[in-house]
């Protein structure tokens, strides 16, 4: 196997819009003044003193050199007095500057604490506004949604704390250094700057390089990151078929590249400090070579010397902090990019400015002349009209593309039709209050999230305030009683990713206890039977019964078996009601329907029964397009 | 340098599995073991620099003492200014040939320790593949080895070297001036003290706040996860409160390290630079009166700023040791990891075989001392070119039953025998090359799909493949639909397939090793009836002397199979063909198929 490189570069222009790194630094310091506005103020107040201080201390020891003890450090002409003065002025700048500092580190740490804190909540809250629409883009994929909220946001505090405030007194402390140092020497300055050229020189050189080797050596980890966890997620499947070794040659290969690489790193990282400490030895040397011979032409006191060496250090400490800064910028600018576009992403699903409040429906489903796409070109569905009474049990059947979960999406209003509308008691659905909209209505589908708690949380998640009672009571209508009690906790049995592994069909059933324990006046099922076990389906049978009475139900099932006891059958195809009636209409009718229903109980090992069969299959082309746009619901 | 006698993976795993080591931290530094010698010499090499790097000040003193006097003709300077760039270069070798083999220490470690835990998880039995979750897994070989890297290849011996190069920077400070050494040596076991308090006091700190912080996660995970049903619920400020709750928690224990860091960091800043201070006004005054010169005073204060630097590192190295000792915790717990399913050391392979089966006396339990069968007491025989149908409720022991076949458990008790042989007695390549197992797990490989499907047989030409693409009822839809075809590269990025076409791929695969014995662990569950129909009739055709257990959850498909096991609890309820089972009057199955209505076309 080659090893495929780079493929673990995201392509995120594909989901972000591109904004420009200035609006987003912009909209950052946005959020940060949003945070704690006194705060703030304070900080500019204690920064300001901070880069005052720093500028005339150096400047004050210099003085005390010179002037208190009398223009030499080998004069013996001093004046004890300015001595005294200049010592404790210079004492109290550099315990000044050190508080300020300290002050300044304790401020920017709250201000980027609390900017992640309002940033998460923001995020937080916009994801939960954002519609399926955005959330069933398969490119944003769960682990890069929760990366938004969780790593990005890290990378923006990190951020803050470490630069995007501190930058802007940097700027101010390298330009007033380097006016002090003009003053103070014209010639050393000019001397100090001559290594500059050299030193940048030779470490671009270097660095170049050594950027170019750092960005193989991500991409080698990636690899070795990638032939991991494609091997542990597949260690069964590698398993059994016996192809250990390969694997193990496999992932050799790409462990023995990336050493190498690190190796090539090494030769280089051998090779830069030893330049650097070459450069700075020859930069000291000839700038106390220099300084030797103005001091001996009468140019320049010791004291000025002295003022000067503690500029040259102000001027590149701080530049080194920010040319590492703008590194890390150019780093996190597309956490920084991936943060904003989400929290101006549009919301398509919102509530009308003078939405109506349900509180209990009688459950009447109209679709009038209903259309829909998902992008623009290609109708899901097209001009259906359909009433659904009051109480009625309606299926939906029809191939995978047919539009029957997009037909349900519209009804909880996950999406606006495109075209017609949609009304619930006579009433049309925009003009509902969205939350109150869908609490009357019972969801199940074919893989139900269930969330870490108990069994009991997890069914109480329909109804918050139901009692215990109630839960049980619900749990026995499903028939999910006998197993819930069998579990190891019985009813505060843990379930979900921590917990018990429940089986497919357990979990159905108490997705199914979860729907009910509201009693909502509509049902709806999608699909929510075809991937569990007989055993678990022939409980669930047993209770539908008894669960659909005195309520609106609409379910779509590929196994015919669950819905030929409702009042109507419906068959979608292509986006449009193709065939309509009870399932025994539907077999006279012999059309799509009955071809379907045959072929659930069709004996796959005798030939002939296919062969008479005139209906053909030739929607193959739909049904994967529709498979790649939305990769099961959820 | 590299030609030492390598530890082999079995050698390595032998004594770990029988020698206790006192620390997890230790076992993983017999990794550096290895390269001991290097080892050494490099540290040598370490100490040799910093305590040449130390005398740069010794030298510069007596430079600057001449440069600011004017009094000493300037010429002077330039022995001591060669003197200095000598060892400046000597020090820049030994710093290039000491990173140099730090790095070639490091990679050669973890290179030894990554391959060693890949070929551990690879023995592994499912069960222990099963409890050990995937991304546990992947950021224990990944994240925590990085970090190990660091650790090896770097920090320890910087450790080292820092306590020796603090040492050694005493030794200057006193050569230079013996009260200002004094007066340094009195404050800074103050310093470390208190840096080593803070470090102390903020780890439990730092620990709640990672503790919280994976609560936030957690939350924020679900919440993505279940967006649907959150929304479906109306449930929205129901999470938005518990976000709250986490996200505020998470926000106090940040504050709370912000503010110990608050409340010790004016302590260390002051006592580092009024130390700093007090020995610059102390040593401006010696300069004063004479028993100093400027020069040592500038090379005093410069080895000073040395030496402070160790302090701040070892503090902080102390105070990560415990994240290190917790990492190697984790890496360790994979390399110690025991499986109970092994090849025994002189196993016979496993002829081409016809596929008859027999289970005799088979029990299994995960725990021996539980008592808690999952199989008890199984005795069956299969002839080759059966059609088994396996049926039960969860839990019954269905999955377990077939995985025991290729030996992804082994039997508690009892054996199992394919053609005579007992499977204990065979190695694994010569048993699993020759079964074809598909579980409902979706798992393909990012490489293409004429590779993925030829995944068990390297160089499987393109008609077998397309042959088992066929007979999984995928080779339409790979040659219609996909961009490139068989050559077209499967990836979480590329071309996204939908769950019912990576299980007819898993499918396809199995079929492409050509299998006696064919097992579809519940493996159609994604594809439609349509589908799973095709499936059979093709399967039927090509494979008509395979062996084939089938579990699924569709009684239909089930009702084909030449015999039906029905298992409950681990037992066998019932076996026979269908018309057997529905003839009696009471059986689950029966039952089961009367209600579900398949009875109408019967």
């Amino acid at each position: 196997m080659k090893l495929r490189r780079g493929k673990n570069k995201v392509n995120e222009e594909d989901i972000s819009p591109n904004i420009s790194s200035i609006k987003v630094i912009k909209e950052l310091f946005g959020f940060i003044g949003h945070s704690n506005r006194k705060l703030i103020a304070l900080l500019v107040v204690i920064i300001i003193i901070n880069i005052i201080v720093n500028w005339f201390t150096p400047l004050t020891f210099g003085s005390l050199v010179d002037d208190g003890l009398g223009g030499g450090l080998n004069s013996t002409g001093g004046d004890i007095e300015v001595v005294i003065f200049l010592g404790t002025l210079f004492f109290f700048l550099t315990i000044i500057g050190v508080l300020t500092r300290i002050i300044q580190g304790y401020i920017i740490s709250k201000l980027a604490t609390l900017t992640m804190y309002h940033l998460r909540y923001e995020l937080f809250v916009k994801f939960q506004a954002l519609g399926l629409d955005y959330h069933d883009t398969p490119k944003r994929t769960t682990g890069k949604k929760i990366n938004y909220l969780t790593g990005d946001v890290n990378t923006i505090q990190q951020l803050i704390q470490s630069g995007l405030i501190v930058s802007l007194p940097n700027i101010f402390l390298v330009f007033g250094s380097l006016i002090f140092m003009i003053l103070l020497s014209p010639e050393l300055t000019l001397i100090s700057f001559l290594i500059v050229p050299g030193f940048f020189g030779i470490a671009g050189i270097l660095f170049k390089k050594a950027r170019k080797y750092y960005k193989e050596l991500r991409e080698r980890v990636a690899d070795v990151t990638s032939v991991l966890d494609e091997s542990i997620m597949g260690m069964k499947v590698i398993q059994s078929y016996a192809v250990e070794d390969q694997n193990y040659k496999d992932f050799v290969m790409a462990t023995e590249e990336e050493r190498k690489t690190t190796m090539k790193t090494a030769r280089l990282n051998a090779f830069i400090p030893g330049v650097i400490i070459l450069v700075i030895t020859f930069g000291i040397g000839l700038l106390l070579l220099a300084s030797g011979v103005l001091i001996r032409a009468g140019n320049l006191t010791q004291g000025t010397l002295i003022s000067f060496i503690f500029y040259i250090f102000m001027f590149f400490e701080p530049l080194f902090s920010l040319i590492s800064f703008v590194t890390m910028l150019q780093n996190s600018i597309a956490a920084g990019r991936r943060i904003i576009s989400l929290l101006k992403e549009e919301i398509s699903i919102f509530n009308a400015d003078n939405a109506i409040k349900v509180s209990n429906i009688n459950g009447r489903v109209e679709y009038q002349g209903v259309g829909f796409s998902y992008d623009e070109d290609y109708l899901v569905l097209k001009n259906i009209t359909l009433t659904v009474r009051e109480n009625e049990r309606l299926a939906i059947v029809g191939y995978t593309g047919a539009g029957k979960s997009t037909f349900i999406k519209l009804l909880s209003r996950f999406y606006d039709p495109v075209k017609g509308e949609i009304r619930i008691d006579g009433l049309n659905l925009k003009k509902i209050e969205l939350r109150s909209l869908r609490r009357m209505m019972g969801i199940v589908l074919q893989d139900n999230f269930l969330f870490s708690g108990t069994v009991k949380d997890n069914i109480r998640y329909g109804k918050l305030q139901a009692s215990d009672q109630e839960i049980i009571d619900t749990a026995k209508k499903v028939n999910a009683h006998e197993f819930i009690m069998n579990l190891e906790n019985g009813y505060d049995t843990i379930v979900g990713e921590r917990g018990n592994k429940l089986s497919e069909g357990q979990r159905q059933l108490i997705a199914f206890a979860r729907a009910l324990i509201a009693d909502p006046p509509i049902l709806i099922l999608d699909e929510a039977t075809s991937s569990i076990d007989p055993y678990s389906e022939l409980l669930i049978q047993k209770a539908l019964e008894t669960l659909l009475k005195g309520r609106t139900s609409i379910s779509i099932a590929h196994r015919l078996s669950t819905i030929i006891n409702s009042d109507r059958i419906i068959v979608l195809d292509k986006g449009e009601i193709i065939e309509e009636g009870s399932h025994e209409e539907l077999v006279k009718l012999n059309g799509l329907y009955n071809h379907l229903y045959k072929m659930q109980f069709k004996d796959p090992y005798k030939k002939e029964e296919i062969e008479d069969d005139d209906f053909e299959i030739d929607d193959f082309d739909e049904k994967v397009e529709d498979n790649r746009r939305f990769p099961g619901f959820f | 340098m590299g030609k030492k006698k390598k530890v082999t993976f079995s050698e390595r795993r032998d004594k770990f599995l029988n020698f206790q080591y006192n620390s997890p931290l230790r076992q993983i530094l017999s990794y550096l073991w290895d390269y001991k010698r290097v080892f050494i010499i490099v540290l040598i090499f370490g100490i040799i620099q910093s305590v040449l790097f130390l005398t740069f000040p010794l030298f510069l003193g007596p430079a600057v003492d001449v440069l600011v006097n004017p009094s000493i003709p300037l010429d002077t300077i330039f022995p001591i200014f060669f003197t200095i760039v000598s060892i400046q270069i000597i020090v820049g070798i030994l710093f290039g040939i000491r990173i140099y083999f730090n790095r070639w220490i490091g990679a050669n470690v973890i290179y030894n320790l990554r391959n060693d835990l890949f070929r551990t998880i690879q023995i592994m039995n499912f069960e222990w593949l099963d409890k050990n979750k995937t991304g546990d897994l992947i950021s224990r070989t990944t994240s925590d080895v990085n970090l190990l890297k660091e650790f090896l290849g770097n920090n320890f011996q910087f450790f080292i070297r820092q306590c020796v190069t603090f040492s050694f920077s005493f030794v200057i400070l006193f050569l230079i001036n013996i009260e200002l050494a004094f007066f340094v040596l009195v404050i800074s076991p103050a310093l470390f003290y208190v840096l080593l308090l803070f470090r102390k006091k903020l780890r439990p700190v730092f620990k709640r706040s990672r503790e919280k912080y994976s609560d936030l996660t957690h939350v924020i995970q679900e919440s993505v996860q279940g967006i649907k049903v959150i929304k479906s619920f109306g449930r929205e400020s129901h999470e938005l409160e518990k976000f709250s709750d986490e996200n505020d928690g998470y926000y106090e224990k940040s504050l709370s390290i912000i503010k110990l860091q608050a409340f010790f960091d004016p302590i260390i800043y002051l006592i580092d630079n009024i130390a700093f201070l007090i020995v610059l006004l102390l040593g401006g005054v010696f300069v004063l009166e004479g028993g100093m010169t400027f020069g040592d005073l500038f090379a005093f204060v410069m080895v000073l700023n040395f030496s402070v630097e160790p302090l701040y590192f070892l503090s902080r190295f102390l105070g990560n040791l415990p994240q290190i000792t917790e990492t190697c915790e984790r890496v360790v717990s994979i390399l110690n990891s025991e499986t109970n399913v092994r090849e025994k050391k002189k196993a016979k392979e496993l002829p081409p075989i016809r596929g008859d089966i027999e289970f005799k006396n088979v029990s299994f339990e995960y725990n021996v001392e539980s008592e808690h069968y999952i199989l008890k007491n199984l005795n069956f025989k299969i002839s080759a070119g059966e059609n088994i149908a396996i049926l039960g409720p969860t839990g019954s022991g269905k999955s377990t039953l077939v995985k025991l076949i290729p030996r992804f458990y082994d039997t508690t008790e009892g054996d199992i025998f394919i053609d005579g042989m007992n499977i204990k007695e065979v190695n694994f390549k010569s048993l699993r090359k020759q079964i074809g197992y598909v579980s409902q797990e979706r798992i393909l490989f990012s490489r293409s799909i004429r590779e993925n499907i030829a995944f068990g047989k390297k160089n499987l030409d393109l008609e077998s493949v397309k042959k088992a693409a066929i007979a999984s009822d995928i080779h339409q839809f790979i040659v219609e639909e996909l961009p490139n075809k068989y050559n077209t590269e499967v990836s979480e990025r590329g071309t996204s397939l939908s769950g019912g076409q990576k299980q007819r791929l898993s499918i396809a695969r199995a079929l492409a090793v050509n299998p006696k014995i064919l097992i579809l662990d519940d493996a159609t569950s994604s594809v439609d009836v349509d589908t799973e129909y095709k499936i059979q009739r093709h399967f039927q055709e090509v494979f008509t002397n395979s062996t084939t257990f089938l579990i699924t959850q569709r009684l239909s498909s089930i009702r084909n199979a030449d015999r039906i096991i029905i298992l409950d609890k681990g037992k066998i309820a019932q076996i026979g063909t269908h018309d057997d089972l529905m003839s009696q009057k009471d059986s689950i199955y029966r039952t089961m198929y009367m209600t579900l209505k398949v009875e109408e076309r019967a």
